[in-house]
Order: C-alpha cells, then structure tokens, then sequence
C-alpha cells in the first residue's frame, strides 16, 4: 500500500490530472478563462530572446545556406528571371481583364469581390511542431484581426486565424490536417472540400462528384458557399494529379496549395466574418 | 548564493531549449519533420533525475510547448508527464544501465510520446495519425533525439549537480 502512494506517482498523478483539468477548461470553460491570454503573455516573455537570438544567428545561417545552396540558388534565380518575364506580359493583359471583371461584377451585383477590408501583416515565426502546421504574424487583435480571420498571400489563401493575442496571431497552415476549405471546380461549378494531409504533402479533395473532369494545374478557389469560412474567389490550390483508384467509386485528386511557405514573407489577413 | 544559482540551472536550460527550439531548430528539418528539443529534455532530465523528475520536468516543458502551439493547453503537459515518469522508472535499472541505453530510452520515449500527442489531437478532431508519412516523423524525432542525447544528458547533469530539489539522486555509473 505504501508503495502505492511513493512520492513520485503522487507527482505524476497531481500532474496529469492538471494537465487534465486544463483540457476540460480548455473546452468547457473557454469564454471565462481565456487561455490564448495566458498563452500570449508567455510569448511576449520569451519574444525578445527569441528575437535578439535570431537578429544574431541569421547573418550566419544565411552564409552557410548561401555557401552549401548556390547552385540551387542560381537555379532558383534564373527561375525567377523567367517568371518575372512571363508576368510582365501577364501584367499587360491584366489592365483589361480587370475592366472586364468589374463590369461583370457590376451586372450581377456580386457582394464578395468587392474589396475586404484587410491588414498587411508579416510572417515572423514557423510554429516548429510536427503535430501542427502554423505560422506567426506580427499583428493582431490590437488591429482588428480576429480568429477564424482568413489569411491570403499574393498567390492565394495561406491559411486562418486560430489564435489572436494583442500585437500577433498565429495562422494555421493548408497543409495541416485539422485544415479543410470548401472549394469550387470550374468550369463545371461543383464545390468539394480541400484537406490538409500534413507537411510535404498536397492537400486531398474529398467529396468530389463521380465524373467531375480535372485537368493537371487546375486552379481551384474558395467555395463561399453559405456557411463557408472563407469568401468565395480566393485561389486555394492547383490539381496535381487526380486518378480513379480500382475499385473505388471516389476520385482521389491531389491539390498543391497555390501558396509557396517557403517563401512567404507578407501576408494580408481578411477582416472578413462568414455571412457578413 | 551559490544554491541560488544551481537551483537556476535547470529552468535556464529549459528556457534556452525552448528559444533555441523556436529559432535555429525551428528552421531545420528532415523531409519536413523538425527535431524536438523540448521532449529530448523531458526525456533527458527523466533518464538522469528519475521519476519524479522526468514528471516535473515534462508537465513544465509541456505547458511551455502548448503555449507556443495551438494545440488544446494541457495536451502536451499531460503525455510529457507521463512520459517524464515512465522513463524515469529506468532508475531501478541501477548498474546495469549504460550510456547506450539511456540514448535507447530518450529515442523511444521521443518517439511515444509524438505518438500519444498526435493520439490525443486525433481524439479531439485535430489531427490525423494516419496520414500518409506519421511513421517516418516519429522515427525521425526519435531518432534525432537519440543521436542528440548524449549532449542533453550532460547539460541535463550539470544542470541538476547540487539540487536537493529532486526526489531521486543522479545515479552513479
């Protein structure tokens, strides 16, 4: 009996049974005890060290990726060279298509492209988990930006808003699996759901109507359908690869979020609430 | 003045594992999995303080990575405390451990307790343990813990030298 009650299992059970306590509050108690407060003021604690560590190891990691990648990065810049022609001559027709889309805009009266009041915010931070993809911005509530808030790059949609503390929120990434958007497959108009299947991986359309034809980089964009979290428009992926695997009645077609986080820097988030 | 600053060590170096983990080793990855320093701690203070310790140590370093993630507060303070004291249990090994083994149980402690983290998401809908490349992130998060315990353990020893804190003394090899 006595070996029962030793000291250290009495430890671990007063532990895990806070730690138990704090999930049930987490769930049950949310609106009267305000955890993303409590999680904000640990990163305002530990945000000046992280930053004063990163000023400093930054010029030395950037050497060493600059010395062991040049050709990857001469690769890359030559890429880059050409993309920026290609969008150039895009950037020509762009003037005109943009006459054309308001005037359609204007004949239907279409509420969601009018332009959503937004907030440009910086990336700051990779959440360096492996059980859930997100990335920090460096604004928050103090202007405007609440949770659910949808987060686009110049590409397309990045993610959204599930955490929000004063001066910084943390966005959650496509390509987490707990992430799902419902998107739109032209030109037919069918809407599916886009899901997250974690890091390195491209998203998976689920619910997709027998017969739908996809075409390789396909764009597919936001649904907006009633109830939806995002407004409707917003890229969201291109189709990598869609197959009928044997014996299934359910196309399993890949989508590539049209946002490269490799490289995101700059965001902007929508202040924008589902039916508003 | 000098208990003053040993009993300092242990939460300095658990605050340098959290911003290291959140600047350098937050960057790197292998095939888009990111070593986790934190549970290398965990499991590291458990191997060297034993039960009471490792407990401590991972309901600690839990509520320090929860904050941090938008994973439910308490989630990751629960399997680390678990964790802490399941492998502190190693101390009844006595003599018979060797640096091998201790690299052995912070690996596979590592690796169980990504398991039980992810296991805990998938119960509450936030994640998906059987995602097409799960396998291969618990490996390699053991597996870099593994290759980095011997580092952690002596951090984690000159860290705890002097502490009346803990239940269990260092055990001797």
């Amino acid at each position: 009996m006595g070996r029962l009650f030793e000291r250290p299992r009495i430890t671990v059970l007063l532990t895990m049974l806070v730690s138990l306590t704090l999930l049930t509050l987490n769930f049950r108690g949310g609106g009267t005890l305000s955890f993303v407060s409590v999680k904000g003021d640990v990163r305002q604690v530990v945000s000046p060290l992280r930053d004063s560590l990163n000023s400093a190891i930054d010029p030395v990691a950037n050497f060493f990726s600059g010395a062991f990648e040049y050709s990857s990065i001469k690769k890359k810049n030559s890429e880059l060279e050409k993309e920026i022609q290609g969008l150039k001559g895009e950037s020509y027709s762009y003037g005109s298509l943009k006459n054309e889309l308001s005037n359609i805009l204007a004949l239907n009266h279409l509420s969601f492209a009018l332009s959503l009041p937004s907030v440009d915010a910086q990336v700051i931070n990779f959440t360096p988990s492996n059980v859930q993809l997100s990335f920090e911005i460096n604004k928050g509530s103090s202007v405007g930006i609440k949770l659910g808030d949808p987060v686009v790059s110049g590409a397309g949609l990045a993610g959204r808003v599930v955490e929000v503390a004063g001066n910084s929120a943390t966005v959650l990434m496509l390509t987490d699996p707990s992430f799902s958007a419902g998107v739109r497959i032209s030109p037919s108009g069918t809407a599916a759901l886009a899901q997250g299947q974690g890091p390195g991986l491209p998203m998976k359309l689920l619910y997709v109507n027998p017969g739908t034809t996809f075409t390789k980089n396909q764009v597919l964009t936001t649904s907006g359908l009633q109830g939806e979290i995002f407004p409707a428009g917003i890229p969201v992926g291109k189709v990598t690869n869609a197959s009928i695997p044997p014996g299934s009645l359910e196309e399993n077609v890949d989508v590539q979020p049209v946002v490269n986080y490799s490289s995101l820097q700059y965001v902007k988030v929508l202040l924008w609430t589902p039916g508003g | 003045m000098a208990r003053v600053l040993n009993a300092l060590r242990l939460p300095l170096l658990v605050l340098s594992v959290l911003v290291i983990q959140h600047t350098t080793v937050g960057s790197l990855s292998i095939d888009n999995v990111h070593p986790d320093l934190l549970l290398l701690f965990v499991c590291a203070v458990a191997v060297v303080g034993g039960r009471e310790a490792g407990a401590v140590a991972g309901f600690i370093s839990g509520i320090l990575a929860d904050s941090f993630l938008v994973t439910p507060f308490g989630m990751s303070s629960l399997v680390y405390s678990f964790v802490g004291y399941l492998l502190g249990e190693s101390e009844r090994l006595g003599s018979k451990r060797s640096t091998w083994l201790d690299m052995l149980l912070i690996g596979i402690g590592s690796s169980v307790a990504q398991i039980l983290v992810t296991a805990g998401l998938f119960v509450m809908g936030l994640s998906d343990p059987l995602r097409a490349k799960f396998l291969i992130e618990f490996l390699i998060v053991g597996g870099v813990n593994f290759a980095l315990a011997p580092v952690m353990i002596l951090l984690v020893r000159f860290s705890m030298v002097g502490s009346d804190r803990l239940a269990t003394s260092i055990p001797r090899r």
